[in-house]
C-alpha cells in the first residue's frame, strides 16, 4: 500500500521533506540544499500566508491592515526554522 | 456444478499440498480476467470530482467546510484504481488496452500526489517481502493496535522527513535499476511540485482554499489509507509466507468503507484478480484458506 508522495506517498504529509538525493553533481547538491531548507521554505511559503488569511477572515478589522502579514511571517518563519533544526513540526 | 461449489463438501484434510494448490488455483481462475470497468469508472469519476472542486472552491461557490471533506474522500478513493493498474489488472504490457491501464495508473492518484511508477515498484517490493522488517517498505504501519497505528502515523507525519518517505526511497535505492532511479526522481518532482502549487496559491491569496483542497485532505486521507490498506490487512504483521503475511478481517465499518480490504488476503494470493471480485473469491476459497492456516479474524 501507499503513502502519499516519495513517494509520501511514497511522501509524508504535504510540506514534508522528501529524502535528500545522494547525487554529488552540482544539480544534486543544489537540490539537496533546497530539500534541507524545505521546512523553512514551507513555513514562509505556505504557513505564513495561511496564518495571514486566517487572521483576516477571523478578524474583519484586520482585512486591510498590514499586521496580519507580519504576524503570519513571524509565525510561519519561526515555525519552519524550528522544524528545520529539530526535524519535527511539533 | 462449479469447483467452488463442491469444495464446501470435500474433506480438504485428505488432499495433498499439491492437490490443495491445484484446487485453489482452479477456483481462483474463475474470478480472474475481464476488464474491471468499475475501477476504471471509479478512477475517472473521482478525479473529475476532485478537479471540479478547484474552480468551485477558488471562486467561492463551494464553502471550505464542504470542500475539505469532499477532497478528503477524493484522496482516500484515489489510490485503489491505481493499485489495479500497478498490478496490470486492466491490461498487461503488449495488450491492446495497456494505454488505459497506464492512464488510470498515472491519473487516478493525482489527488493523493502519488507517483505511479514509484508506487508500483515499491508496492511490488511489499508483495515480495510482506511483513519483512527490513525489506517490506510498508512495515512502518506495524503497530500493536488500531489506535497505536493512528498515533504512530500522525507522529510520523509531524516529522519533516517522515519514516514512510525514507522507507520508500530506500526500497527504490535497493532496487538500483534505471527504472527505480527514474521513479525516485519523478516522485521527488511530484513532492516539489505539490509544495510549489501550495506556495503559489497561498501567496496568490488562496491559502485556506488549497489547504482545504490538498493539504488537509492528504494528511487525513493518508492516515485512512494507511490504516485500512496497510495496517489492518497485515496486522499483527508478524508472520511471513503466502498464507500468513495477510489476513481476512471483519470491520465494523463494513466492506465499502474499508474499500474491500476485509478480503485483502485474496489480493496477496492472486494479485491480478480485480478488487470487485475479492468478496466472491473469498467465499469460494474460504475452506481452503482455513485448511492452509490463514488468519481470518471474524470473517
Amino acid at each position: 500500500m501507499p503513502r502519499d508522495s516519495v513517494a509520501q506517498p511514497p511522501g509524508g504529509g504535504v510540506g514534508s521533506d522528501p529524502p535528500a538525493p545522494t547525487s554529488t553533481s552540482l544539480m544534486g547538491r543544489l537540490l539537496g540544499l533546497l530539500l534541507q531548507g524545505m521546512p523553512f521554505i514551507f513555513g514562509i511559503g505556505f504557513i505564513a500566508p495561511l496564518m495571514t488569511q486566517l487572521l483576516e477572515r477571523t478578524l474583519p478589522s484586520a482585512a486591510q491592515a498590514q499586521w496580519p502579514l507580519f504576524v503570519g511571517l513571524v509565525i510561519g518563519g519561526t515555525w519552519g526554522a524550528v522544524a528545520n533544526v529539530t526535524g519535527r513540526w511539533l | 456444478m462449479s469447483v467452488s461449489a463442491t469444495v464446501q463438501e470435500r474433506d480438504l484434510g485428505a488432499l495433498s499440498t499439491q492437490e490443495l494448490m491445484r484446487l485453489e488455483r482452479s477456483i481462483a481462475e474463475q474470478f480472474m480476467g475481464g476488464l474491471p470497468w468499475g475501477s476504471i469508472a471509479w478512477a475517472f469519476t473521482n478525479l473529475a470530482v476532485w478537479l471540479s472542486l478547484w474552480p468551485l472552491t477558488l471562486s467561492g461557490m463551494l464553502p471550505l467546510w464542504a470542500t475539505a471533506p469532499i477532497a478528503t474522500l477524493n484522496v482516500i478513493l484515489s489510490y485503489l484504481p491505481s493499485h489495479e493498474a500497478q498490478h496490470r489488472i486492466i491490461a498487461r504490457e503488449g495488450e491492446r488496452l495497456f494505454w488505459l491501464n497506464q492512464l488510470v495508473g498515472h491519473l487516478s492518484p493525482v489527488p493523493l500526489g502519488l507517483s505511479y511508477q514509484a508506487a508500483r515498484l515499491t508496492h511490488y517490493e511489499h508483495h515480495k517481502h510482506a511483513n519483512d522488517m527490513e525489506l517490506d517498505p510498508d512495515m512502518n504501519t506495524k503497530s500493536d493496535s488500531g489506535w497505536h497505528m493512528i498515533v504512530k502515523d500522525i507522529r510520523s507525519q509531524l516529522q519533516t522527513v517522515p519514516k514512510m518517505n525514507t522507507s520508500y526511497a530506500k526500497a527504490l535505492e535497493r532496487l538500483g535499476t534505471e527504472e527505480a532511479r527514474r521513479a525516485g526522481a519523478v516522485a521527488l518532482i511530484y513532492a516539489l511540485a505539490t509544495n510549489a502549487v501550495l506556495i503559489g496559491f497561498a501567496w496568490a491569496g488562496y491559502a485556506l482554499e488549497v489547504a482545504a483542497l490538498v493539504w488537509l485532505p492528504r494528511i487525513v486521507g493518508g492516515v485512512y489509507i494507511r490504516f485500512f490498506l496497510s495496517w489492518a490487512p497485515h496486522h499483527p504483521a508478524t508472520d511471513l509466507g503466502r498464507y500468513r503475511d495477510t489476513r481476512g478481517f471483519r470491520s465494523r465499518l463494513g466492506n465499502i468503507l474499508t474499500m474491500g480490504m476485509q478480503y485483502h488476503v485474496i489480493h496477496h494470493l492472486y494479485p491480478r484478480m480485480p478488487l470487485f471480485r475479492h468478496p466472491a473469491a473469498f467465499r469460494a476459497l474460504r475452506p481452503i484458506l482455513v485448511a492452509r492456516g490463514c488468519r481470518l479474524d471474524g470473517i
